[in-house]
């Protein structure tokens, strides 16, 4: 099992890892440090949801965080990722059901993903991770946590999350033997407001015209780099990133772009060359909704209440509309001239409402594309029919401008 | 119905569309609880909708922009799964003159979340109160609503029992109807209309013998599938759907001081739906329940793109056979075509249940 991942991670890192300066191969390196750690014997493994659960907590604890998800997304940019949805399929998982869950699902039928110590995940973003979650904790036997978020923020909401969160801490206390240690939390609270702060800095250079960063590699890292909140990895890399955008800008190496877009939800993560094929057609993707920073500042003295306060802060909790707060705004200090929902076909909670973001965005004269492409299964996808589409929106934001 | 209750009612309709909301508080704001039963066009809704949004949740988008729930002075959202909270979104934007209530429902049941619920429904009875003048929540008023729901399930208990009854009983098209007509009733009149027409089914007996399929599915608000097992051959002894055994399930504790808190306990522990977490308890009760009705089979029927049940699907059928009870998967399009390729399906079930039985 573990040496199958190395070769899966060593194909997919090769090409990164050989440019060792650069912030990617460093978030690589670390990304892969992390994966692996899980996969050694003694330690303890909490899968867990990046992208809604508040991850400061699992860094207050000696435990590896593992996300199925992510680690499925890491398969299906492989070979194995098809193999590992067949093997689901095999037992009955429909084609409707999400290719990353077909995935997940497939590489723990095959042993492939390490054994968890606890299953943790949140009622948000969609109902099929959790969904997901339970039915690998029955597979495995152990027991898993649902973080139900609520859709608003109260003085309820915040204190009933709250209450999950410190059950939750309990739990990572009874498996790794060791109760949680307050000030330890604080450091990872104090670690995670600090890279907060050089998140924003990122968001600003994003707003430079050609833009020094963006694309498939933003958003990457704009969801696999949450696995790191509340560490000083995350503080490390921002800076890094930081520091490779200020050279970048400095010798104005960025590329021509003629139109710039917001990017809703996900990306392809097998070879599909979505964003090779924008950038033939200079057209840049300078911000991503996940990469927003959505919360406030986290109240150190207060973690549990403050990590509560952020989860319900993600614009993916709630309704729709959340999505798009602050857009006009964004809009004209990111200079977009449109923006693009990619569609993966199973994402009720993402796509469903896509035309409330075509209307609201039309109301601030954006242009919007449904782009419906799966996210990690690559059977049926067609690089011209993808082509097609883009290069029609593209002539749209042409006539737009 | 109680003159309390009579003097109460407004005439005003409250639209809901999921078995999580509490009847109970729209009854006792002395409005009429009314379950949306859309017409079945799924299509019309795809240029608001994703295409590949639940076709249930898409008709009754569609059926807000006909305007065919015009007449509710509101409907009520549950967060009952992506699709229906994507719907509230949607509806809030494009449909017109019919304002949509959004009910937060908890996925799990711990004293945690059985007191958030109670707060999100105190909301929501405050919110019926701003929208209907008129309209006042009061403690008494729930326990009245409480108890007319709690006969209306004990009432329905009982007619689920004759429709497992073995020597004679009642057909699953008989009590799909009922459910229906529970579904669009004012539960006071309901329990009136259950009265008679059990008194009358008990003098029923009918000859049994055909093989006994317990239905477990999602939505299901057009007999077809009901009609083709009974056509066959089969006798569907237990509806276990979202207007069935699991609407109807446990009653509502009574003449507590806290009513609210009553009603949120048993919503969130009635027999579950696959929003849910507890996979392995859905098991159980499905298998207590088709041995309760000595059921030979089960017909696990969902409509399309209902994510929560096709996840618990492959699951459910490795653990159903595993107690020797044979499941059959089905998926429908809610306007339920291609009955002719179900039709082939269940007969091949209904017959390999049947070579079992003599085996």
């Amino acid at each position: 099992m573990y040496r199958t991942m190395l070769k899966t991670m060593e194909e997919m890192t090769a090409s990164v890892l050989d440019q060792k300066e650069s912030p990617g191969a460093m978030y690589i390196n670390e990304w892969a440090k992390l994966f692996l750690k899980a996969y050694e014997p003694g330690r303890k493994v909490v899968y867990t949801s990046v992208y809604a659960f508040p991850m400061e907590l699992l860094a207050a604890f000696d435990v590896v965080p593992f996300d199925f998800e992510v680690a499925g997304a890491m398969m299906s940019s492989t070979d194995k990722g098809v193999e590992m949805m067949k093997t689901a399929e095999d037992r009955g998982y429909a084609m409707d059901v999400c290719s990353f869950h077909r995935c997940s699902l497939g590489a723990s039928f095959s042993d492939c993903f390490p054994v968890p110590d606890l299953l943790l995940t949140t009622s948000y973003y969609c109902d099929q991770k959790a969904k997901t979650n339970e039915l690998l904790s029955l597979f495995h036997d152990r027991e898993a946590f649902l973080l139900y978020a609520p859709w608003e923020i109260t003085k309820e909401s915040v204190r009933y999350v709250e209450r999950q969160l410190r059950q939750i801490s309990d739990k990572l206390g009874e498996i790794t033997g060791e109760p949680l240690d307050e000030n330890r939390l604080r450091e990872a609270v104090r670690s995670s407001n600090r890279a907060r702060k050089s998140h924003l800095e990122l968001l600003e250079m994003l707003k430079h015209s050609p833009v020094p960063w963006g694309g498939g590699d933003l958003i990457a890292f704009s969801i696999n780099g949450l696995m790191f909140n509340g560490t000083e990895v995350k503080e490390k890399l921002n800076e890094a990133y930081l520091r490779r955008l200020e050279k970048n800008m400095e010798r104005g190496k960025a590329r021509p772009e003629k139109h710039r877009l917001y990017w809703f939800a996900w990306f392809p993560v097998y070879d599909a060359g979505l964003f090779d094929t924008l950038r033939e057609m200079e057209v840049s993707v300078p911000l991503c909704e996940t990469f927003r920073v959505f919360w406030d500042e986290i109240d150190e003295d207060r973690p549990f209440e403050g990590l509560a306060l952020k989860c319900l802060q993600n614009p993916f909790i709630g309704p729709v509309q959340r999505r798009m707060r602050g857009l006009s705004r964004i809009a004209e200090e990111y200079n977009l001239d449109g923006a693009v929902l990619f569609a993966t076909p199973a994402c009720r909670h993402a796509n469903a409402a896509h035309r409330v973001l075509k209307d609201t965005l039309a109301e601030e004269g954006l242009p919007f594309l449904l782009l419906d492409m799966d996210i990690s299964d690559p059977r049926g996808f067609s690089r011209e029919q993808m082509k097609v589409r883009l290069e029609a929106f593209t002539e749209v934001l042409d006539r737009h401008v | 119905m109680t003159e309390t209750m009579k003097a109460k009612e407004v005439g005003q309709t409250v639209a809901y569309a999921c078995s999580y909301v509490p009847e109970e508080i729209i009854l006792a704001a002395g409005l009429r609880p009314e379950r949306m039963i859309p017409e079945p066009r799924p299509s019309r809704a795809d240029a608001y909708m994703h295409p590949n949004t639940c076709y249930y949740v898409k008709s009754l988008l569609a059926s807000g922009l006909a305007g065919a729930e015009a007449g509710a002075g509101a409907v009520v959202f549950a967060n009952s799964c992506d699709g229906m909270r994507r719907l509230h979104d949607v509806w809030k934007e494009y449909v017109k003159g019919v304002p949509g209530f959004f009910l937060d429902v908890p996925k799990k049941k711990d004293p945690d979340s059985v007191e958030f619920f109670a707060h999100e429904l105190k909301r929501f009875a405050g919110e019926l109160q701003e929208a209907f003048p008129g309209a006042r929540v009061t403690d008494e008023g729930l326990q009245e609503a409480i108890e007319t729901c709690n006969e209306v399930r004990l009432l329905m208990g009982e007619v689920f029992r004759l429709q497992r009854d073995p020597v004679g009983g009642l057909s699953g098209r008989s009590v799909l109807e009922l459910c229906l007509e529970g579904a669009r009733s004012h539960p006071a009149e309901f329990a009136a209309r259950l009265k008679g027409f059990i008194s009358d089914s008990e003098q029923e007996q009918l000859a049994d013998g055909a093989r006994r399929i317990v239905v477990t599915a999602n939505v299901i608000h057009r007999p077809h599938l009901i009609a083709l097992v009974e056509d066959l051959g089969g006798r569907v002894v237990a509806l276990d759907a979202c207007v069935g055994v699991r609407h109807f399930d446990r009653p509502v504790e009574s003449n507590t001081p806290d009513p609210i808190l009553a009603l949120a306990e048993r919503y969130l522990a009635k027999a579950s739906c696959p929003r849910m977490e507890g996979i392995e308890e859905r098991f159980q009760r499905l298998k207590r329940l088709a041995n309760e009705c000595g059921a030979d089979g089960i017909i696990y029927s969902t409509v399309k793109f209902c994510d929560l049940h096709l996840y618990e699907a492959p699951l459910m059928r490795i653990t159903c056979e595993d107690s020797g009870l044979p499941l059959l998967f089905l998926e429908n399009d809610y306007e339920w075509t291609g009955m002719e390729q179900m039709k082939t399906r269940v007969e091949a079930f209904l017959g390999m249940i049947g070579e079992r039985g003599t085996a």
